[in-house]
């Protein structure tokens, strides 16, 4: 199955992500900002990994456990 | 397939939504089925149940959820990251000062500075060595009779107000060395101030 994200989309994840990056650099000083920057992307990169193991489960399985949930 | 699951599929769109309002109103399955492209999918899945529409839905609905994972781990990450990192920032700033006139890989910036300053300011003719301090000739005269290096330690001590510690890291000495030669040299000038100055005082008020 293809849903596990491939190198290209990761970048274009980090460009759709770019507003949200921009407005975290607020929570440091003006002189750190371009760093931060940087530091954030790198992180998400190098956190390729890590996304890569995140498991999504399909809908009748979400389906299911949601109506375990409600007999419980 | 799971019997409870294909139960849910055997219904229309309309019973669904009355019978399990709280499913629709899960926000994942809420924003899924706004998609028109996903609520096609799945209003086709419900007239006709096959095996084949179930798993395209199911395939859907996993890459979108995956998605949505992805997104929401990344903005937490990106969050957290940039306190983290102002965090990080401002105890470096607070540990290690910023010494205007001093290059990131010296040490010593006070030390370094010494150097620095003969070189440059004695060339406009304001030095602080300590002669240039005092006003009374005799103590002047004291001065030039001290050696180059107790002079210059002098110096460090009463105009930059360094430690021994500091002074020796200079030299590269012991602490105890600058020690004394900072007595030999104030011993020198209270000599000189007992044996030149109050004598002649004295013979001048008696003679």
């Amino acid at each position: 199955m293809d849903s596990k994200l491939s190198k290209e989309e990761l970048m274009s994840l980090i460009n759709s992500l770019n507003p949200k990056i921009k407005k975290s650099l607020k929570n440091t000083n003006y002189q750190d900002r371009n760093d931060l920057e940087q530091e954030i992307k790198l992180k998400i990169i190098e956190s390729y990994e890590k996304i890569a193991a995140i498991e999504a489960p399909n809908f009748e399985e979400f389906l299911s456990e949601f109506l375990n949930k409600q007999k419980q | 397939m799971n019997p409870s699951t294909s139960h849910f599929f055997s219904h229309s769109l309309e019973f669904l939504q009355q019978q399990y309002s709280s499913f629709f109103e899960q926000p994942i399955i809420h924003v899924f089925l706004q998609n028109p492209e996903h609520m096609k999918i799945f209003t086709e899945t419900l007239d006709t149940p096959s095996s084949h529409n179930i798993c395209h839905l199911n395939e859907t609905f996993k890459i979108f959820y995956y998605r949505a994972k992805i997104y929401k781990y990344m903005c937490s990450l990106i969050y957290f990251f940039s306190v983290d990192f102002d965090k990080r920032a401002r105890k470096q700033r607070e540990r290690y000062r910023m010494v205007l006139d001093a290059t990131p890989s010296d040490a010593g910036g006070m030390i370094d500075r010494i150097g620095n300053y003969d070189g440059q300011l004695e060339k406009t003719g304001e030095t602080n060595d300590l002669s240039s301090h005092i006003s009374d000739e005799e103590m002047i005269k004291a001065l030039q009779k001290l050696t180059a290096k107790q002079n210059l330690v002098l110096t460090m001590i009463f105009s930059y107000g360094l430690s021994n510690k500091e002074i020796a890291a200079y030299f590269h000495e012991s602490p105890q060395n600058i020690s004394s030669i900072r007595k030999q040299a104030l011993k020198k000038l209270r000599k000189h101030y007992t044996d030149e100055v109050y004598d002649r005082k004295e013979k001048s008020h008696c003679g």
